[in-house]
């Protein structure tokens, strides 16, 4: 399948947070990002002015604050931007392949998710690829209406129920897009699964978001690695993440 | 040595010995004391050996010898072993036997095509009958139903893992579980079965790696067991 900058568009949401903290790891990101999306455009949704690419337009939200219903304000902020039939999701902690965005569209209305992707959790000695066989939405495509009406419906939902509920409660049932709408109370939402060529890398770090619930006390997944194709050796892909990473582990 | 398990050993005695001996030493290594039973088609030193005869390599025939092995064996529980497979002692740990009723597969599992180049580690998370644990009786029953129910067929998805068609042909509904442990290694090549079907075009599995926790690197797994041979 050939994917063309008039079919995709890529939604960059970003709180911010982990370029303060470490700037290193994601101008290493958004570069690999630029090589991946190869002049696709990109919506970037921030928290602070943020601009990398050629063809890419920044929506500015200032300090939201950073929350899990916030980053799907800024998905559906960024979807509402794009023109393309089709959008996919990108975040600042990842590492995308070519492949993931130029493989495969959704042939009809559902949510389609690459779960080729392998995790590295930055404070595993021996560091070691990871897999976990879940889907999240940093790894989504969506026909870009089908994502908005969904958010929308959603979003409605949560003011309802906002009436009765503190939103910690909501967002134990606020699932990645085709999980848990039942749960939620809003329309069931179709999921199809493919696996890019090239898989994606996830850093999980104490920056992230999820770090702030599960800590270093996250479970690895099976299987592991320490070399990959395409990727190869997780202690290389290690220096991308922390510069000093040998000197750190000497 | 794990009490209450004996692991049944089946092979055609089509791949080629330097491999397969190198593989059963590996297995003899792992087992330790545990109780070894191997089904063959040819003679074989190995273990308790029951040689069937040259019957012919088909997924009937792998059913068949699984059942002569599972009726010798004595003890509650059987674990299989393949002829291509490596395992870690893991594979047969008590903590993973499942209830009386229920088979059991380990599903942390690689492949190594070994017509890839360079070569790679291929992830296959499914049930496969070289992964599998199961209570001997219930084995039995369910392959004498097969057997008994479906005297002369030879193809079709009834010769598959026990518990995953049983019912459509109805044969009654068995449970399945599921584990993980450190993964086995199935080096697939011309001599594997699933090859005869698909050959070079088997679909191998986008989760790939090149050096893996425990068993290491690829290109250095398939020069010990492999590489010698060819």
């Amino acid at each position: 399948m050939k994917v063309t900058p008039d079919d995709l568009t890529v939604i960059y949401y970003t709180s911010n947070e982990l370029e303060k903290n470490n700037p290193y790891f994601v101008g290493n990101t958004k570069e690999q990002l630029l090589k991946a999306t190869d002049g696709l455009p990109i919506v970037i949704v921030s928290h602070k002015p943020t601009m990398f690419g050629d063809n890419s337009t920044n929506i500015v939200l200032g300090d939201i604050g950073r929350s899990h219903l916030n980053l799907y304000k800024q998905i559906l902020i960024g979807c509402k931007a794009a023109k393309t039939k089709y959008v996919a999701m990108a975040e600042d902690d990842i590492l995308y392949s070519y492949q993931h965005f130029h493989s495969e569209l959704p042939k009809s209305d559902y949510f389609l998710y690459d779960m080729n992707k392998w995790s590295v959790f930055t404070w595993t000695k021996p560091p070691q690829y990871t897999y976990r066989d879940r889907l999240v939405v940093n790894q989504l495509i969506a026909p870009r209406q089908y994502l908005i009406d969904a958010l929308e419906e959603r979003f409605a939902r949560v003011t309802e129920l906002l009436k009765t509920k503190s939103e910690a409660e909501i967002i134990t049932v606020w699932g990645d897009p085709g999980r848990y709408e039942r749960f939620l109370g809003v329309s069931p939402r179709k999921v199809e699964h493919f696996f890019s060529s090239v898989p994606s890398i996830v850093f999980t770090h104490e920056n992230a978001f999820g770090y702030l619930n599960h800590g270093s006390a996250k479970r690895l997944g099976n299987p592991r690695a320490f070399d990959i194709p395409y990727w190869n050796k997780v202690s290389d892909i290690m220096k991308l993440y922390d510069k000093n990473y040998d000197k750190n582990t000497i | 040595m794990i009490r209450n398990l004996t692991v049944i050993y089946y092979t055609p005695n089509y791949k080629d010995e330097t491999f397969a001996e190198k593989i059963r030493q590996a297995l003899l290594k792992t087992v330790g004391d545990t109780p070894l039973i191997s089904v063959s088609q040819k003679p074989l030193k190995f273990g308790k050996n029951i040689c069937v005869g040259d019957i012919g390599r088909s997924p009937r025939n792998v059913y068949k010898q699984m059942l002569i092995g599972a009726k010798e064996a004595t003890t509650d529980y059987v674990g299989m072993a393949e002829d291509d497979t490596l395992y870690h002692p893991s594979q047969y740990d008590s903590a993973y036997l499942p209830a009386y009723d229920t088979f059991a597969f380990n599903l942390a599992r690689w492949n190594v095509c070994t017509w890839l180049k360079p070569p790679v580690y291929s992830n296959v998370a499914t049930p496969c009958n070289s992964n599998m644990i199961a209570p001997r009786k219930l084995l039995i029953e369910l392959l004498e139903k097969r057997f008994a129910k479906y005297p002369n067929q030879e193809v079709g998805n009834l010769w598959n893992e026990p518990g995953k068609y049983d019912f459509r042909w109805k044969l009654g509904k068995y449970n399945i579980k599921t584990f993980g442990t450190t993964p086995t290694i199935s080096f697939l090549h011309e001599g594997s079965l699933g090859y005869d079907f698909l050959g070079e075009r088997k679909r191998i599995n986008a989760i790939r790696a090149f050096d893996i926790p425990y068993w290491g690197k690829v290109a250095d797994l398939l020069k010990q067991y492999y590489e010698s041979n060819t």
